[in-house]
């Protein structure tokens, strides 16, 4: 089929790719953004609630039978698809799979925590080694630093908290002195253009019990709205929410936080249930030509461009660039990162009613976070913040968190059930894998989808440095349980069977050197000048934050950079 | 309004789709052992988790027919060669050994996979079968327990009513976020009552403002 080139290609509406393509349309260039997913009305969302279509059954997730992804510890290993999201029916648990699909992509889905990272995790290996001295990472590392800093991304943080709308109280506000919640905030331009969400029922317990501990607890920033916003109506508190679609567009999902803009410019173009599977270059590479994708009928289409940006997570980022022969230097897939949470969870003394609320009308501490950990424990390479979880808990999401010691089935089953479910709380922390020449992902030999194109193989175990990590922080949180008066309390384990959360990070890093790195920092490609690989597949390390937030500032990064504004580092 | 008002009972249909009134009764048996009712606590058959069971295997799962099919199969062999008897004619306490045999202890011991060489156990009988086929019981039957009552499951939303989850809700308000608030108050909605009351709801204002605590 003979195709009409246009100006820009995105494969991905998701949280990185609706932001490119909605502001280049806005600014007169035309764009076609392909999804594999379908494209969603508000229409599709007002009635979400619904545990057993989008838990149970991951209605809006890819599935190992539509994209299979195989993983395997280390690479003497066999690779087998993801072993962690089979479950006894074959379907899977959505928290453990790659991002919904769709416009809006894995903001659809997200629970909304918001994190800036804060200024020293740029200079993250640095750090650990003045600190802690060059032997202190492992022999197989390979840490980098940023080759951007915190100031360089500071305009486009801001750019994401307020032009798609995300709500906390800032501590660190520039020229402001006074209220400062948490002292280890780094220097924002201004506030947040919403003040935080109410707190979910317990979340005071924990907030009251770290103040107590001598930790400053500060509320976490969301990217839900807690008031009207541009349009969307604030949170309702229906706690279906992680996982599930929002029923008010309080969430702030790209498709209705970035693609209305740019449709109504009339040069954005969606194809929805396109699949794209190959970038086509130019003789020798170095440019792209276009992409190749099945559409919604199964036929095989090609469509040219003058640029294509690829923004469909850092896991099929790197797939695609494999399965196109980008990878001259072999870097692409390699750096892969991820977070392991160090789950905790328990029973409050009165009822805590987990089925109200975001999971992130909570508090969180950065007492621990990055280097600050070194003063505690200088074994533990780089700390993370403790992040209390008070509600959007369903009862079969809680069946499947149960203590390893409650009885499975039989009347005791059902009486934990009826006894427990409305005093659970938890809390959680995010450690990320130090990188190695063992964490890595590329293409599966075996493993094919229904198209013939290769599967993405992850190579990934927990390194001894991750685990010490994760236990560090579950010894402060058994503290906080304790100050809490938690009647009981279980633990997730410090090396968990699951190697991806939608937390995946590294697979393209970005840097200024093109035998190192895969894209400079504007996501440009260093083999191939006018492709854009962009998400969380830039990151060079990773942090103790959820990463969408500092993902969609490098976005607004790439769109400067694409409409040709001035960018000093 | 009582909360026995809210929550739509669905009509207690006892047709199927996909099993046969023997299966459907073995079924709904071994639902009833993994979350057994009394006379305070309902358990797997009010809830009619069975029915949800029905549903998606003759629906989304249809993937599962087969271990459904060819493990019951398998089970009424093994309660034969064990017992001389068919599953649901067995005592309650007999059941439990069976899925205790399949599903392991009720609370993990390490023994799940039992060793199939067990003194007694006919060596003709697929045991790994029978392993799957409760394992697959066991997640169906928590779905069916705590689905929304349009599945076919959790009738008269028994399951929320037993746990204290007050299902779908539109929103909740800053007094009911209130740390020990009884959401017992609050009367269970399912997806049928609020696609009814779709038009009839309050303003979003009214869950996102009153900050009064």
């Amino acid at each position: 089929m003979p195709a009409k080139k246009v100006d820009v290609i995105v494969v991905g509406a998701g949280a990185s790719g609706a932001i490119v393509a909605s502001e280049l349309a806005q600014n007169g260039v035309k764009v076609v953004c392909f999804d594999k997913g379908p494209r969603y009305t508000d229409e599709d969302f007002r009635l979400k609630y619904d545990e057993i279509r989008y838990y149970a059954r991951g209605a809006i997730v890819p599935h190992m039978t539509t994209d299979p992804m195989t993983w395997r510890e280390r690479s003497k290993d066999s690779a087998t698809i993801l072993p962690w999201v089979s479950g006894p029916l074959g379907t899977a648990n959505p928290l453990h799979l790659p991002p919904s699909l769709g416009t809006g992509g894995g903001s659809i889905h997200w629970g909304g925590a918001c994190w800036r990272f804060r200024e020293s995790e740029f200079r993250m290996k640095s750090i650990i080694e003045e600190r802690l001295g060059k032997k202190a990472l492992p022999e197989a590392h390979t840490l980098v630093d940023w080759p951007i800093s915190y100031e360089d991304l500071e305009p486009y943080y801001d750019r994401v908290e307020w032009g798609l709308g995300i709500s906390g109280r800032g501590s660190n506000i520039s020229g402001q002195s006074g209220k400062s919640d948490n002292p280890w905030e780094a220097p924002r331009r201004r506030d947040y253009p919403m003040p935080p969400l109410r707190q979910g029922p317990a979340d005071q317990r924990f907030s009251d019990a770290c103040s107590r501990l001598g930790f400053h607890p500060f509320r976490t920033a969301t990217a839900i709205a807690s008031v009207p916003f541009k349009g969307r109506s604030g949170c309702t508190y229906c706690g279906f929410c992680h996982g599930y679609p929002c029923h008010v567009n309080a969430k702030t999902s790209t498709h209705v936080a970035a693609l209305p803009e740019g449709l109504a410019s009339g040069n954005l173009e969606i194809r929805d249930y396109s699949r794209v599977y190959k970038v086509n270059l130019s003789n020798g590479g170095s440019r792209a030509l276009g992409v190749s994708y099945y559409d919604s009928q199964g036929r095989s289409v090609d469509i040219e461009a003058d640029r294509v940006v690829l923004a469909c997570y850092a896991l099929e980022n790197a797939r695609l660039m494999l399965a196109s022969g980008i990878n001259r230097n072999g870097q692409v897939g390699k750096h892969y990162m991820t977070h392991a949470f160090g789950f905790f969870m328990g029973l409050t003394p009165q009822s805590s009613n987990p089925f109200m609320g975001p999971l992130v009308a909570s508090t969180a501490i950065e007492d621990f976070s990055g280097e600050l950990v070194h003063d505690y424990d200088p074994t533990v390479l780089w700390g993370a913040p403790i992040i209390s979880w008070p509600g959007d808990f369903q009862p079969i999401e809680i069946v499947h968190a149960m203590p390893a010691n409650a009885p499975r089935w039989g009347a005791g089953f059902r009486d934990w059930m009826r006894d427990n479910y409305t005093r659970i709380w938890a809390m959680y922390s995010q450690t990320a894998n130090i990188p190695t020449q063992e964490t890595y992902v590329d293409l599966d030999p075996h493993h094919k989808d229904r198209y013939g194109q290769p599967a993405l193989r992850m190579t990934h175990g927990w390194g001894e440095v991750d685990k010490r990590g994760v236990e560090f922080l579950l010894k402060q949180k058994r503290k906080i349980a304790e100050e809490m008066n938690l009647m009981t309390w279980w633990e997730e384990t410090t090396s968990p069977e699951y190697h991806l959360s939608t937390h995946e990070v590294g697979t393209h890093r970005m840097g200024d050197d093109p035998a190192t790195s895969v894209v400079d920092i504007f996501g440009r490609s260093h083999e191939c000048e006018n492709l854009f690989v962009i998400g969380g597949g830039q990151f060079p390390s990773y942090h103790g934050y959820n990463p969408t937030q500092t993902i969609q500032a490098l976005a607004y990064m790439t769109v400067d950079h694409m409409l040709g504004r001035p960018f000093h580092r | 309004m009582s909360p026995q008002e809210y929550a739509i009972s669905y009509p207690d249909s006892g047709a199927l789709t996909y099993f046969n009134d023997f299966q459907a009764r073995t079924v709904e048996a071994i639902t009833e052992r993994i979350i057994p009712g009394d006379s305070a606590n309902a358990g797997a058959t009010q809830a009619g988790v069975v029915y949800y069971i029905d549903r998606a295997i003759s629906g989304f799962s249809t993937g599962l027919q087969r271990v459904y099919r060819l493990g019951l199969r398998e089970l009424e062999r093994f309660c034969e060669r064990e017992r001389s008897a068919q599953f649901v004619d067995l005592t309650a306490e007999q059941q439990d050994e069976v899925v205790r045999r399949f599903l392991g202890n009720e609370i993990r011991d390490g023994q799940i996979a039992q060793n199939d060489q067990e003194s007694g156990t006919p060596s003709e009988v697929d045991l790994g079968l029978l392993r799957s086929l409760f394992a697959v019981i066991r997640e169906h039957t928590i779905e069916g327990y705590f689905c929304d009552p349009v599945y076919g499951g959790n009738r008269g939303a028994v399951g929320w009513r037993l746990v204290g989850f007050p299902g779908v809700q539109w929103g909740y308000t800053a007094e009911q976020m209130i740390p020990g608030f009884d959401a017992t108050q609050i009367p269970i909605k399912t997806l049928a009552d609020l696609r009814r009351d779709l038009n009839k709801l309050p303003d979003n204002a009214h869950y996102y403002t009153n900050e009064g605590h």
